[in-house]
């Protein structure tokens, strides 16, 4: 495919796009698949918007609304949440001071907005989630109270937990005797996320712990699911990478080189030959412009792997079909091409 | 495999649990006990943590297993059951911070009503390397400690200054009550429990031991 074919970014801001919403409705799956992959983090808040149907409607206005009036009010809960955010992505740099601030005000206008809730620690992180993900704050808070509100999410923070120990419940088999041996070695690396194999640790009965045991269990779970979706991720990530590549080379293209190798040597780092390899396996081919291989190559992001991975990409699959419809859900939100 | 199988024998395991306000800086507290070293980037804790760890005392091996709690009232309702059979309490505040020293008052309630009236409790002052910024002074905390009858100490999980001292404190005083009679290991309510190791081979001295996992 020649390089001249390739639609620029103004064509296809030109395009007829559908809505936002019914692109997400039309095809689900493919939109299912592509969060998976993983959205440009430029067009994740659309996307994320659009998924909890916040979409400037009355009653969102009136909640903007409403957070204006909140916003700068100290609720009965701000001396913890002044602390809270500080301890929240605490090794994250994109999570800075601004946002922290962000996600404080947010907080404090929302433990007045709600009072039966008001705040509990836990919810700085939903919050933080979203303060990195946009600056505007009255967005935040009314994304946030739809989370709690529409999606029932405050059953995880009010008095007594009730979706919490209704979630225990019926993750803990019947009551047993607990065993007298002595407790195996914690299947938790120091500092790291939760082990994804090994027993689970049985306890003492004098030393047995309360209701949450069947969550570690739990927790152990979301790790091992979150390591497969990874897996899974990269070996989709190439492809979708340059399929957007193939959209928008041209743009990028046009913009200055240090940015260009700035990006390409952050891929470089994330992706090593091994991994590329292992991805390889199962992914469909490709249809590569030349001037993206030209453009890799100048970039030398991926040297000798890239040469690799021309010979080993098979028949395009039905991820194409999901990368087309990340660019039209991308394009319908705002105009403006991923990346 | 046979020298990991003698680092996890022990004479006794302890069951102790850490409560405060949040903030003090008792899951940081736990971790500088583990591991020795400062928890950087710490997140508060949600619901409990855990972590173990065999110290020698007393000629004994002993395994404390450590529940960390929540600080914010509304997982109390979580953390409550935790309290329950914990041999040692320890009550944390920050030095720098009063509001956090003026609840030890509610946090002692709580470990004499929600667990055993025999369990050893001991106060620690902790952020002790900020004394610029100190609210509390050593003197009016350790007569605190001394009016509710409770063993008091400053520590600091930045530097590790009096962190093992805490935990070597209160078990060498549930140790002294077992032998003395005042707490049966045996009892499943007790908080302790004799372990896999055969008492009787004691070796003096006190140094921290192996470590078993963190949290």
């Amino acid at each position: 495919m020649e390089a001249q074919e390739q639609p620029t970014s103004l064509e296809l801001q030109r395009c007829p796009r559908p809505a936002g919403a019914a692109c997400m409705a039309r095809d689900p799956d493919d939109l299912r698949r592509l969060v998976r992959c993983g959205l440009p983090p430029a067009r994740r808040w659309q996307v994320w918007k659009e998924a909890v149907r916040l979409g400037g409607g009355p009653g969102d206005r009136e909640l903007s609304t409403r957070y204006d009036d909140l916003r700068g009010k100290s609720s009965d809960f701000a001396e913890l949440i002044e602390v809270d955010p500080r301890l929240t992505f605490p090794k994250d740099e994109d999570f800075t001071e601004e946002r922290r601030r962000l996600a404080s005000s947010v907080l404090n206008a929302y433990a007045i907005w709600d009072s039966v809730v008001g705040y509990c620690q836990g919810m700085n992180y939903l919050v933080g989630l979203l303060a990195l993900l946009t600056d505007v704050e009255s967005d935040v808070f009314s994304f946030f109270v739809r989370l709690m509100q529409h999606f029932m999410l405050s059953g995880f923070f009010s008095d007594g937990f009730p979706l919490l120990r209704r979630g225990a419940r019926r993750a803990s088999p019947p009551a047993t005797t607990c065993s007298s041996a002595p407790s195996p070695p914690c299947t938790r690396r120091p500092g790291g996320p939760p082990a994804l194999r090994g027993p689970r640790p049985r306890l003492p009965a004098e030393v047995a712990p309360g209701p949450l045991r069947d969550l570690a269990a739990g927790a152990r779970g979301h790790a091992a699911l979150g390591r497969r979706q990874i897996c899974e991720g990269l070996s989709v990530l190439v492809p979708a990478t340059v399929s957007i590549l193939r959209v928008v080379g041209d743009s990028l293209l046009e913009k200055p080189s240090p940015d260009l190798q700035q990006f390409f040597r952050k891929t470089s780092t994330i992706i090593t030959r091994e991994e590329v390899a292992e991805a390889m396996q199962g992914i469909g081919l490709i249809e590569i412009p030349d001037y993206v291989t030209a453009y890799l190559e100048d970039a030398g992001a991926f040297s000798g792997v890239w040469e690799r991975l021309k010979r080993r990409l098979l028949p395009w699959t039905h991820r194409q079909r999901g990368i087309a419809a990340l660019l039209d859900c991308e394009m319908a939100l705002d105009g403006s091409p991923p990346l | 495999m046979a020298s990991e199988k003698e680092k996890d024998q022990y004479d006794y395991l302890f069951k102790f649990i850490i409560i405060g306000d949040a903030g003090a800086g008792k899951s940081c507290l736990l971790h500088q006990f583990i591991e020795n070293r400062y928890k950087k980037g710490s997140s508060h804790t949600i619901g409990v943590e855990f972590g173990s760890k065999i110290i020698h005392v007393g000629g004994r091996n002993i395994k404390l297993q450590i529940w960390d709690t929540a600080g914010q009232e509304r997982y109390r309702s979580v953390t409550r059951s935790y309290y329950r059979g914990a041999a040692g309490a320890l009550i944390v505040y920050d030095i720098t911070n009063r509001d956090s020293y003026n609840h030890l008052v509610n946090w002692l309630q709580d470990a004499r009503t929600l667990a055993r009236a025999d369990t050893s409790i001991i106060t620690v002052g902790n952020k002790c390397d900020m004394k610029d910024k100190r609210a509390v002074t050593f003197l009016e905390a350790s007569r605190c400690a001394q009016e509710n009858d409770i063993l008091f100490l400053e520590t600091s999980a930045l530097t590790g200054e009096g962190v093992e001292d805490v935990f070597i404190k209160v078990a060498r005083v549930i140790l002294n009550k077992i032998e003395d009679g005042l707490i049966d290991p045996n009892t499943m309510v007790s908080g302790t429990h004799t372990g896999s190791q055969r008492i009787g081979s004691d070796s003096g001295g006190e140094a921290m031991s192996s470590k078993t996992c963190s949290c």
